[in-house]
């Protein structure tokens, strides 16, 4: 895949989004011109863009779309549902076809029925009289017929040369060209159209009128007449005039009119000097490329695809440059007019690709195309050098995690800095793309100096315990608050850069609302707030599927019916609120409807039934709690399971996977009323903080969301039911684990001098655990790195750190040890 | 520069641009016998041409391209 | 000497595609994303030979870019070249009558892409 691809694929999932939300606004104000321009010219740039590329599917699609929005703006046709509904169908087809496209580098060709059938959904919809309009008209018919009285009175010299040109064979046109007055405020030279006119025989200036004085004159109101003859073909000469066709007369020149000129007296008598005329002061005939096999620009190609097909072939991007040559050949072809040659260059690729060798198709090329004895140009080396380049650039990336979408701006870069000068293609974007590789690249490093730095106090302590030099280790120790400083804002701000703004995920919630509400029959009004709340890229990916299931789950089972609400005297139209917000270190999200909310009876009914709580829990458990048992593995609250909020599949799902980015979620829910659920969830998941415990001699970490507080316990004040330990706290009873058996170390925990165990209280599934240690000791801010190779099976770790005196921490997953128990 | 001024002429050279026609013709009003010579002109944007067709100064010299020469004659030797 | 193409598009595909392909073939390109950073770049002392500009853009769109382009010193003559998509005659007149020099039919191919901007800049 190479830059542009790439840069189209991203540029188009871009726009499909933007699309989509502008349809789902215009519902909303159908009238809004300036949402209607913005959509027209998103699928414009679109479809202007898809041709660069063999992409007719398409093309086809986004034409169609792009005439019946250029007739909805012109108000030809009315803005409509069913519109809005064909749109978005074709939308979603062409994001499909790019996300093919960019896996597999092709578009597969069952996908033209659908195109077609897209297509024409869209121009349906177009009025009747319209339609017409929307294919491309041909070329306008020639319009300047003049009659013989118009017949020019030819120029003595170039009455001289129309015999000439006449008598060998060629045919004439006389051309009079009158540019416009304004005409060089158009950029137009017309005097170097002039002399470009193909086949040009002749050619003459003249004033249209006599020059006023030179004081009060114009130099810019062009008043020149140019006459041409020329021997180019009617089309040829149309095609060169075709930006000025109204200035430009063009009239064959008839036989008679080149009879009557040549017997004229004194002309014939003279051939020897004509001929001498001719040659010096006639014009060079300006078909350059006539006598070429094919325009050079052709031949250039037809060079580099050479160029390419002869560089070795043990590149594991291999396949990709064949097909790329070929595409590139398949093109020539077209270019030349010899499409009827295709099928050979077919046959050629389809053998290259099966034998993994570029001479198939290299030998096809040199069968069709022989080289040619010039020597090749200066550009070959270049653009060699450049498919080269684009071709490791490939599988660089193969290898890498896709690019950031949109990395957010930096902080203080407030107004675009205008007038900056740059020949880049960004020129004017406040931001920038990079490859999120980089970024954790980054991220990385800082993780490591940030340990290296926090080698720097052991140092000093060793300097003056060990080594006793003092004013060494204060200045060390002053060196490393420098550095410490340093350090931390360069962790700030790439970590800025990992940030993203939580509407990337909110956006599509527009269109799951409208399509799932309409198909449930229920209307719905999806309000967002607090968009802009930024949070790290890795939560706010991790976020898409829960909320999408929460979502769900509120369109399905939450808001009821639009009569259904009116019996109960609630407007018909539902309302989800999702609201995002930033409180301290964490990005809170609250999901709120006002549907029928929870009923806590029904649930502890059915947690009953399906015997997640036996007679004596039911009864004594609360509202709230009853409410949160739809969390519990394997509940699920709908009578039966719809497709939407689909599967079997309950809340505990969604729980699972915020849990797994540290998240806490909770749900408050009155009956009648509705329902709000609360996400919690670290801004950024780069920098842990976590206690140090200590038992039998080792240390570990424990992740500090998990920890509630640290208590010490006299021993005696253990309470042992049976084989379990559980403790008193503030008058409830909290279960007590030990690390070390947890860990399958059997060694009982060691109290401190008072005779005391440490006891780490740690939230487990709701509600509290505490767990014996040997000893607590600080906290500490880690970056945590995942378990490598064959340590990844240990579930008990959610991963390791580096100490700042460089020895290794684990840190444990409490969750995973607990429900391992 | 397209266009160089001496004493008494002016020098057409290489490509000679729009914007230029100004100066030309602000030269040519301040030298009423200004020459001109095209020599080593290989285009002029036409605003210049109309200035030389309206002034009416003797050419010095001709372009040395041919093609070019043979324009410029047929538009500033109608008179002659 | 080779010369400077400016090209104007909001779409960051179609200058790249537009930027390469003029590369290839020997010029020197600039580009800016809409017209009014066009204009900024031409104020602060960008000097191209040539401007390639699409119509359709946000903030400032070709036909006021041409226009406002027109009034700015040194660019009264400059060719412009309107990209448009094709079966749009109205649309090329209405560019021509802005100020426009002639126009390209998306997707621009690199031979035609050379040949038109022979025939609109002289010595390119």
């Amino acid at each position: 895949m190479n830059a542009l691809l790439e840069q189209f694929l991203a540029e188009t999932k871009e726009a499909l989004q933007a699309i989509a939300d502008n349809l789902l606004q215009l519902e909303k104000e159908p009238a809004n011109d300036r949402l209607l321009s913005e959509l027209f010219r998103l699928v414009h740039t679109l479809k202007g863009n898809s041709g660069l590329f063999d992409l007719p599917e398409l093309t086809r699609v986004l034409h169609a779309g792009e005439d019946l929005l250029d007739a909805v703006r012109q108000g030809q046709v009315g803005y409509s549902r069913l519109l809005a509904d064909r749109l978005l169908d074709a939308a979603d087809y062409v994001g499909m076809l790019c996300d093919e496209f960019e896996a597999q580098g092709r578009v597969d060709s069952r996908h033209i029925e659908t195109s077609v059938g897209l297509a024409e959904a869209l121009r349906q919809l177009i009025a009747p009289a319209a339609v017409g309009e929307a294919e491309p008209s041909g070329p306008p018919v020639p319009r300047h017929e003049l009659s013989p009285p118009d017949l020019p009175d030819l120029p003595e010299a170039a009455q001289a040369a129309a015999d000439h040109a006449a008598r060998q064979g060629l045919s004439l046109h006389w051309l009079c060209y009158r540019p416009l007055e304004e005409c060089f405020f158009q950029g137009d030279d017309p005097f170097h159209q002039a002399r470009l006119t193909p086949g040009l025989v002749w050619g003459g200036i003249a004033a249209r009128q006599e020059w006023p004085d030179l004081a009060e004159f114009d130099p810019y109101r062009c008043l020149l007449d140019f006459r041409l003859l020329s021997s180019a073909t009617l089309p040829e000469l149309e095609e060169h005039f075709r930006y000025v066709s109204e200035q430009v007369k063009i009239v064959p020149l008839p036989e008679e009119f080149l009879r009557r000129q040549q017997t004229t007296p004194g002309q014939q008598s003279l051939p020897e000097e004509l001929a001498a005329e001719s040659s010096t002061s006639g014009f060079p005939d300006n078909k350059t490329g006539g006598t070429a096999p094919f325009p050079p620009a052709v031949g250039d190609l037809l060079a580099a695809q050479r160029e390419i097909l002869t560089m070795p072939d043990d590149v594991p991007w291999l396949p990709g440059r064949i097909k790329a040559a070929a595409a590139s050949l398949t093109g020539c072809l077209i270019a030349l007019g010899r499409q009827e040659e295709k099928d050979g260059l077919e046959t050629a690729l389809n053998a290259a690709l099966a034998e993994s060798s570029s001479q198939p198709l290299l030998a096809w090329l040199n069968r069709q195309f022989p080289l040619p004895t010039a020597e090749p140009l200066p550009q070959f080396a270049r653009i060699s050098a450049w498919s080269q380049t684009a071709a490791e650039t490939l599988s660089e990336q193969s290898a890498q995690a896709p690019p950031v979408a949109e990395p957010p701006h930096p902080p203080g870069d407030g107004e675009t800095k205008f007038g900056r000068r740059a020949d880049d293609v960004l020129v004017g974007a406040k931001s920038i793309k990079v490859d999120q590789f980089k970024i954790d690249r980054l991220m990385n490093l800082i993780g490591e100096m940030v340990v290296a730095k926090n080698a720097l106090p052991y140092l000093a302590d060793r300097a003056e315990t060990i080594y006793g030099i003092r004013d060494l280790s204060r200045e060390i120790k002053a060196q490393y608050a420098i550095i410490h400083r340093i350090a931390g804002e360069m962790q700030d701000s790439i970590m800025q850069v990992r940030m993203m703004p939580i509407s990337l995920v909110l956006q599509r919630f527009h269109r799951l609302v409208r399509d799932t509400s309409q198909k449930l029959g229920k209307q719905v009004n999806l309000v967002l707030q607090g968009e802009e709340t930024e949070a790290d890229k890795n939560v706010i990916e991790a976020l898409g599927d829960p909320l999408v299931h929460i979502v769900r789950n509120s369109l399905d089972h939450g808001i009821e019916s639009p009569d259904h609400r009116r019996s109960l005297g609630k407007p018909a139209t539902g309302t989800i609120v999702i609201r995002a917000s930033q409180e301290s270190d964490r990005v809170i999200i609250e999901i709120s409807d006002d549907g029928r909310g929870i009923d806590p009876l029904v649930i502890k009914h059915k947690a009953y039934e399906k015997g997640i709580l036996n007679a004596e829990q039911m009864a004594r458990i609360s509202d709230q709690e009853a409410v949160n048992l739809v969390f519990a593995a394997g509940f699920s609250t709908a009578e039966t399971v719809s497709d939407l909020s689909g599967r079997g599949v309950g809340m505990d799902v969604v729980r699972n996977a915020v849990e797994k980015v540290n998240g806490i979620l909770s749900l408050e829910s009155e009956k009648g009323k509705g329902t709000r659920l609360r996400l919690s969830l670290p801004l950024s998941m780069a920098v842990t903080n976590v206690m140090i415990v200590e038992t039998n001699r080792q240390i570990f970490g424990v992740p500090m969301e998990s920890v509630l507080e640290t208590v010490r316990v006299p021993t005696e004040s253990i309470y042992r039911i049976k084989e379990h330990q559980a403790i008193v706290l503030r008058g409830r009873i909290v279960p007590l684990l030990n690390l070390n058996s947890l860990l399958d170390m059997n060694i009982p925990p060691e109290t401190n001098a008072e005779g005391e165990l440490a006891v780490l209280l740690v939230r487990h599934a709701g509600e509290s655990v505490g767990i014996i240690v040997d000893d607590f000791r600080e906290t500490v801010e880690i970056i945590l790195k995942p378990m490598h190779s064959v340590l990844t099976g240990l579930a008990a770790y959610a991963g390791s750190a580096l100490l700042g005196n460089g020895s290794v921490l684990l840190v444990l997953d409490i969750k995973e040890i607990l429900s391992c128990r | 520069m397209p266009l160089m001024f001496k004493r008494d002429r002016v020098l057409f050279t290489g490509m000679v641009t729009g914007d230029d026609a100004e100066t030309l013709l602000a030269w040519l009003l301040r030298h009423p016998k200004g020459k001109i010579d095209l020599r080593a002109c290989t285009h002029l944007q036409p605003a210049n041409l109309q200035v030389l067709m309206a002034a009416k100064r003797p050419i010095l010299a001709m372009p040395e391209d041919q093609a070019l020469a043979d324009w410029l004659d047929s538009a500033l030797n109608v008179g002659k | 000497m080779a010369k400077t193409v400016m090209v104007v598009d909001d779409s960051a595909t179609m200058r790249l595609s537009l930027k390469s392909a003029l590369e290839v073939n020997g010029f020197k390109v600039e580009c800016a994303g809409d017209g009014i950073l066009a204009l900024n770049q031409l104020k602060v002392g960008s000097k191209p030979d040539l401007i390639i500009t699409d119509i359709n853009m946000p903030n400032m769109g070709g036909l006021e870019f041409i226009k406002k382009l027109r009034a700015l010193p040194g660019f009264r003559f400059i060719p412009v070249l309107a990209l448009t998509t094709e079966s749009k005659q109205e649309k090329r007149d209405e560019a021509k009558k802005n100020g426009a020099t002639g126009w390209l039919v998306k997707p621009v191919a690199g031979p035609d892409l050379v040949k038109v901007i022979k025939q609109v800049l002289p010595g390119a």
